[in-house]
């Protein structure tokens, strides 16, 4: 590679450092980083083997079980791979399920195994983490019944999502905060099939799955995707009164860029006379 | 042209120098693991015992008996990611520290001001907890605000920007609970559009925020111009 094209890709890297120091909106992962979670809703599948390959981890969870959700972790954004076998099945044997997908940086995401052990699937979540409106709280739905046709949830009878598909999660939705009662109808129209509690908090954000078949009872099980504050406060917050000010008001952020862009200048001017056509044979004579 | 080459690399020696340290002085992001290069475990709260709960059954008993675990090459084998087990109920925090600036100070309660804004600690040597929010050692994120000085010099949270990806923040409840965080970064962010989601909205862990004041002087408004957030996660808890 030229040196003139190696310092420009070197000044680009120097650029993309200073800008990559921007302030940005995300808190909840590390640049770079996704999180994942698992969870297994498979009601007859016993204990089974999970194995969640990524691009810097490659991990095996032995005997997950039903109704087993897991915390989430932190991975390397970029493909991944959720494989599940049987418990103590051999790894090189054709795993039950398998799903590979691409996470992205700064979100976060269930992988869940649902349906019976016949019929398993693998489902890839992504999971929100959308503030609330205040003093709200979101909740998204999700079929994982395997004995219920297309169902109506309603909330405190009213229908909320309707025409809920196995295996499809609902879109969040705002919902009051306390003690709610949850129904699922047949689809157009039919009877009660599944009735449950759910108590949710304001500032939360969960997912309620409804469960139930394969010698399971009907119910919903409901989990924590994250929490926010209940009300948050507006604007910026007064803690400083001047008495340790630097003389000059410099943000440090601009201060890097402007270094940084300077640097790019300095060094495409610099490049430009390395490669220039009419300077190299001079060059190589003063190399002789 | 070639007696210039020298010149030059000594420039972009310094000029690199000279950016790693405004790179350390100054406030990046929550830049955790962005030059890690092993995994960084993020401790998770799904179990949270006042999240939302299902009124349906307990836990199914398991009908079989689990089997021993294969070993296949290259693998990490381990149990399901867990929440950090905080002891006793949710409780109010009353100290804070973060020995690696020497910061050693009790909490006050900080509520919502009159104008809708978070309040702010009346005694500049001393941190305040946001007690309309989150619990430290709960999902979700906990905020802590202290003065980064006073009229007449520094204050508390004077030393917060030097905090890096990695050090330890302590918080001891009214329990005798210790909680312990780990930073993971730090962002500093114009007053006037300051993201209160990046501050206060949903988080997946029990996290940390810790709030100052940062950047420039606006001596006709005698406010900083922007507020620096340092970013931390759970990682243990204990008595």
């Amino acid at each position: 590679m030229r040196r003139g094209t190696i310092r420009l890709l070197a000044a680009a890297a120097v650029i993309a450092a200073a800008l990559a120091l921007a302030p940005t909106g995300a808190g909840a992962a590390a640049p770079g980083k996704a999180m994942i979670r698992i969870a297994h809703f498979s009601p007859d599948a016993a204990y089974v083997d999970v194995y969640v390959v990524s691009l810097n981890r490659n991990q095996l969870f032995p005997n997950v079980f039903y109704k087993n959700v897991s915390a989430y972790w932190q991975v390397n954004a970029g493909p991944f791979s959720y494989e599940v076998r049987a418990a103590g099945a051999s790894p090189s044997s054709k795993p039950a399920i398998r799903l590979t997908g691409r996470l992205q940086a700064g979100h976060a995401y269930t992988v869940a195994a649902v349906g019976p052990k016949t019929n398993l699937r693998a489902v890839l979540l992504s999971d929100d983490m959308e503030a609330t409106e205040a003093g709200r709280a979101r909740v998204r739905f999700i079929d994982a019944a395997v004995d219920l046709p297309k169902v109506d949830v309603a909330v405190d009878g009213r229908v909320l999502s309707p025409k809920l598909s196995f295996a499809a999660p609902s879109t969040y939705r705002a919902l009051p905060v306390g003690k709610l009662r949850v129904e699922a109808r047949r689809s157009g129209g039919g009877g009660v099939l599944l009735r449950d509690n759910l108590r949710v908090r304001a500032g939360t954000v969960s997912s309620a799955v409804l469960l139930g078949g394969g010698g399971q009872p009907r119910e919903v099980f409901a989990f924590s995707d994250a929490t926010g504050v209940r009300r948050m406060p507006a604007g910026g917050i007064k803690t400083g009164a001047g008495g340790a000010a630097r003389a000059e008001g410099i943000r440090p952020d601009l201060l890097l860029l402007a270094a940084g862009l300077l640097a790019l200048g300095w060094l495409v001017t610099a490049s430009r006379h390395a490669v220039s056509p009419a300077r190299l044979p001079a060059a190589r004579a003063h190399r002789r | 042209m070639r007696r210039h080459r020298p010149v030059r690399q000594v420039l972009a020696a310094a000029l690199a120098l000279a950016l790693g340290a405004l790179l350390g002085g100054c406030g990046g992001h929550p830049a955790a693991g962005a030059g890690a290069t092993g995994p960084v475990p993020v401790p998770a709260a799904t179990a949270d015992p006042a999240g939302p709960r299902s009124g349906g059954s307990g836990m199914v008993t398991p009908s079989a008996r689990p089997a021993p675990a294969p070993k296949p090459d290259g693998f990490e084998v381990a149990s399901l990611p867990s929440a950090v087990r905080v002891p006793g109920p949710p409780t109010p925090p009353l100290r804070l520290s973060i020995p690696a600036i020497g910061v050693a100070t009790p909490l006050d309660r900080l509520g919502l001001a009159a104008d809708g804004g978070m309040e702010v600690p009346g005694d500049f040597a001393r941190a305040g907890w946001f007690s309309a929010g989150t619990m430290p050692g709960q999902q979700g994120p906990a905020v802590i605000a202290g003065h980064v000085d006073s009229k007449t010099g520094p204050a508390v949270f004077y030393r917060l920007r030097e905090l890096k990806p990695g050090d330890r923040v302590e918080v001891e409840r009214a329990d005798g609970v210790r909680l312990r965080f780990a930073v993971e970064g730090q962002a500093q962010y114009h007053k006037a559009s300051l993201p209160t989601e990046a501050v206060f909205g949903p988080v997946p862990v029990p996290a940390l925020r810790l709030v100052t004041c940062g950047g420039s002087f606006d001596h006709s408004r005698g406010s900083y111009r922007d507020n620096l957030v340092v970013f931390a996660h759970l990682v243990g808890a204990g008595r």
